[in-house]
């Protein structure tokens, strides 16, 4: 109780905040990915006030690498085989090939960076942060949709891309955790892949099965949806796999298959931001090496936004007008999510200094994401007249 | 009852899949630390438990028995699954869990529901305390032979033992009782009797088990003296638990009124939160919650929406607490301590039945409550637990004795109580007549709507 009880206090502490920013809780925002969180995690934590010690932050670990799975529950949850079809090939494709090109273009120009000697980035890890930047948050575009009210086309394709990005970022994190894993019977590429998507599916049957025929009674869902996240993370911990590619895969299968797929996205949909502030937060205060790894972190993310606007550039290639545009990286910008819930999993099984660097990139994008990406998104939106005259006045 | 064996027999499939996931990670996998095996451990249990529940049910057993075998079997004990740790580390959770239960129990708690029944609660529990306490104090006197750690005991010591023991047969389970009303959604009088009285016991209880420790302590011990300031100390803590538990409800309620979303994520701070400060002033976290659910229910508006509320983790709650119960179940203990065990079950249980219709009669219930009203009562739990838990804390010599056949018999008692409410509720036709559709620990939360496809 001791160690759960300040972490309560604090949780309690940054909603509050968040509430306040949102102007009295009637838009649902605080900011567009919540980063205010991870400023009060600063703010809380080893390099503000200090107030959050290691062993806390430590204690709190398991409970983080749950809420980790969970996010990639509901990303898998959110696919289904339908929606999928009716988005037609070349914006499929387009949807696989933009981030996989953001995360080509950032890793070869953090590769450059290492061999000037500008940082030191083990190989594995400018592999992690790489594919953390290649994810886009659905946040940003959910924002425009709910503050700007744009409609549109461009909107769209940028939200399709955002959701659908995601599942490259899962894919990278299944490859990567077993390759870092210093132990474990998964460390084969393909016996890892293999290993993730037998036991996704797995859990996916004892979940349908659970669920059951009949109309969805909620109290088992959340039963049920808990019961397998929990174990997606004992069980994927264990085999040295990643949790949220194994939550993900669960997930997907549900969501693929079940006939309660959409009840249990709606039943689950209003816990991601919280979920996601809690990570953020707990990433913010997890920062403690000092002011070199924020450094890097924004030098990461300045690049991560180029490679983003290189990427969202030849992914619209593919793409037909309205969406095909030259500036339409710059609706791609947001990060924190599902992206930020990676990072924290991932650098939670590297050495101390490399996860630093991790988590501080993942910090950096997320807090760049919110005061460059929004106002980059906002935007582009303008110029591709998704957002009525009248909300343009709305301030960002 | 479900009849069909396909249904029976792809779940426990299901079952076995799930048992052979876990045991095929346990041997190709790493070992993991204490904190990840709970989270294991809390997967498992969830899903196991839902699983077990469902099958239980095709034999006409309540869920709440599912759970228990659940968590016994894949617990330290049996398959051992789910290691001592990680049992340890799932405390929280078990906290979380208790105090939702209290929060509810005290909501259900109205004022017309105390008032329609005032009599019969007053008769039933004024003829326990008659009958059951020392009853059961005297059985255990006259077991004492039986008895290692009694019989090296002094006969003052042994008595002092005794009565702690006697408070212990006398506690009911709340938890059971909900968990048991939530999955058959029941109402009528045996309904709203057995609430009113399985709670009200809690409070009585809670207050003798503080004096008897006292008194056992003195008697157990003696250079040891009776001290007025326990008194003091007892007083302080009671009256501190219902001023925090008042102030924590009307902020509840104003939370629900003001504020009104963000409910999970509410009582989760809520209930970490006051469970955190009533450790550090020494106050009844069971009885500062269900006090918080009574002023709720019955000063403000806003008691239906806190039953909602916690309804929705409603079977989250039981699984978990229940889950967790089993798992603590001590098997070699039991295996040792049966026949006392045994016995003092048998006692206790006779000792209530006499008891209940004595206070029925008493009170002139109706002849529904005077035949089933004893089978509610039966059911120990998580205060039980938390008693014997604490008796091994405060008595070196003899606690840890104690404690074992404390929680042989709550296992016993654990098994035997869901399934005699249950049989009760079929029997007097309440299962299944709840008029509301939501609400509370007892009833679940209503169904989202149904997918095509």
């Amino acid at each position: 109780m001791t160690s759960v009880l300040p972490l309560v206090v604090l949780a309690a502490l940054a909603t509050l905040i968040t509430f306040m920013l949102e102007r009295g809780g009637r838009t649902g925002y605080g900011w567009v990915a919540g980063s205010e969180f991870v400023l009060v995690g600063i703010a809380i934590g080893p390099l503000g006030l200090d107030l959050l010690s290691s062993e806390l932050v430590t204690a709190v670990q398991p409970a983080v690498a749950l809420t980790v799975a969970w996010l990639g529950l509901r990303l898998g949850l959110r696919f289904r085989p339908t929606t999928l079809r009716a988005l037609g090939a070349r914006l499929r494709v387009a949807c696989v090939l933009e981030p996989v090109i953001t995360l080509l273009l950032l890793r070869g120009l953090l590769e450059v960076l290492v061999r000037k000697g500008a940082f030191e980035l083990s190989g594995p890890t400018a592999w992690v942060i790489a594919a953390v930047g290649s994810a886009t948050t659905k946040s940003a575009t959910q924002w425009a949709r709910d503050k700007l009210r744009a409609r549109g086309g461009v909107l769209d394709v940028l939200d399709t891309l955002s959701t659908l990005d995601d599942a490259v970022l899962v894919v990278a994190a299944g490859v990567l955790t077993p390759w870092l894993a210093p132990t474990g019977p998964a460390r084969h590429v393909a016996v890892a892949l293999g290993a993730t998507l037998g036991l996704g599916a797995a859990l996916a049957v004892l979940a349908a099965l659970l669920l059951g025929r009949g109309a969805l009674r909620t109290d088992i869902g959340w039963v049920v949806l808990l019961g397998v996240c929990a174990l997606c993370t004992g069980l994927a911990t264990q085999l040295g796999l990643s949790p949220v590619a194994c939550a993900g895969v669960a997930g997907g299968l549900v969501g693929m298959f079940s006939r309660h797929a959409d009840a249990l996205e709606q039943l689950t949909r209003t816990t991601e931001r919280p979920a996601v502030q809690v990570l953020l937060f707990l990433g913010g205060a997890a920062l403690h090496q000092g002011y070199v790894a924020l450094i890097l972190g924004v030098t990461v993310a300045v690049l991560r936004g180029l490679a983003k606007l290189g990427g969202g550039y030849l992914g619209s290639r593919l793409l037909h007008p309205p969406a095909r545009r030259a500036d339409l990286g710059a609706g791609l910008l947001g990060a924190g999510g599902v992206a930020f819930a990676v990072a924290t999993s991932i650098a939670a099984q590297l050495s101390t200094r490399q996860g630093e660097l991790v988590l501080a990139s993942a910090v950096a994008m997320t807090l760049l994401g919110d005061w460059v990406g929004a106002p980059a998104l906002r935007g582009l939106l303008v110029r591709a007249e998704n957002i009525p005259p009248l909300a343009r006045e709305v301030p960002s | 009852m479900k009849s069909d064996t396909p249904g029976a027999l792809r779940q426990a499939a299901s079952l076995g899949l799930l048992l052979a996931l876990v045991l095929g990670g346990r041997h190709v996998g790493i070992a993991l630390p204490p904190a990840m095996g709970a989270v294991l451990g809390l997967g498992l249990m969830l899903v196991a438990g839902d699983l077990a529940a469902d099958l239980v049910e095709r034999v006409g057993l309540p869920h709440l028995t599912g759970y228990l075998l659940s968590g016994l079997v894949v617990g330290p004990h049996v398959l051992a699954l789910v290691d001592e740790p990680a049992v340890h580390a799932l405390a929280p959770v078990n906290t979380l869990a208790l105090a939702l239960i209290a929060l509810s129990a005290g909501a259900e708690l109205t004022w017309s529901l105390l008032s329609e029944g005032a009599r019969s609660l007053l008769c039933s529990v004024g003829a326990q305390l008659l009958l059951v306490l020392p009853g059961s104090i005297l059985a255990l006197l006259a077991m004492r032979p039986l008895v290692p750690f009694l019989a090296a005991l002094p006969l003052a010591g042994a008595v002092g033992v005794t009565l702690i023991w006697g408070v212990v047969a006398v506690s009911r389970s709340p938890s059971a009782t909900l968990g048991v009303l939530a999955q058959l959604k029941p109402d009528g009088p045996l309904t709203r009797y057995t609430l009113g009285v399985v709670i009200a016991f809690d409070l009585v209880v809670l207050f003798l088990f503080a004096i008897a420790k006292n008194v056992a302590a003195i008697l157990t011990d003696p250079g040891a003296s009776f001290s007025f300031a326990v008194l003091h100390d007892l007083g302080v803590g009671l009256l501190g638990s219902v001023a925090c538990g008042t102030t924590l409800g009307l902020l509840v309620a104003l939370y629900l009124r003001v504020v009104g979303r963000e409910l999970l994520l509410f009582l989760l701070i809520v209930s970490y939160g006051a469970t955190g400060l009533a450790d550090y002033f020494h106050f009844e976290s069971l009885l500062l919650f269900i006090v918080a659910g009574f002023v709720v229910a019955n000063i403000s508006r806003q008691g239906e929406r806190l039953l909602e509320a916690v309804a929705a983790g409603g079977r989250f709650i039981y699984v978990v607490f229940f889950a967790l119960a089993g798992a603590h179940l001590d098997l070699p203990v039991l295996a040792k301590l049966w026949p006392v065990a045994l016995g003092l079950v048998l006692v206790r249980a006779g000792l209530t039945v006499g008891s209940a219709k004595l206070g029925s009669r008493w009170a002139n219930d109706t002849p529904l409550i005077r035949k089933y009203g004893w089978m509610p009562l039966i059911s120990q739990a998580g205060v039980t637990i938390g008693m014997a838990v604490s008796i091994g804390q405060e008595f070196p010599s003899f606690g840890d004795a104690l404690a074992a056949m404390v929680i042989a018999v709550v296992g016993l008692n654990e098994a035997v109580g869901p399934v005699l409410f249950k049989w009760a509720l079929d029997k007097t036709g309440e299962t299944g007549k709840a008029a509301r559709t939501h609400g509370g620990l007892t009833a679940p939360a209503a169904p989202a709507p149904a997918q095509p496809g």
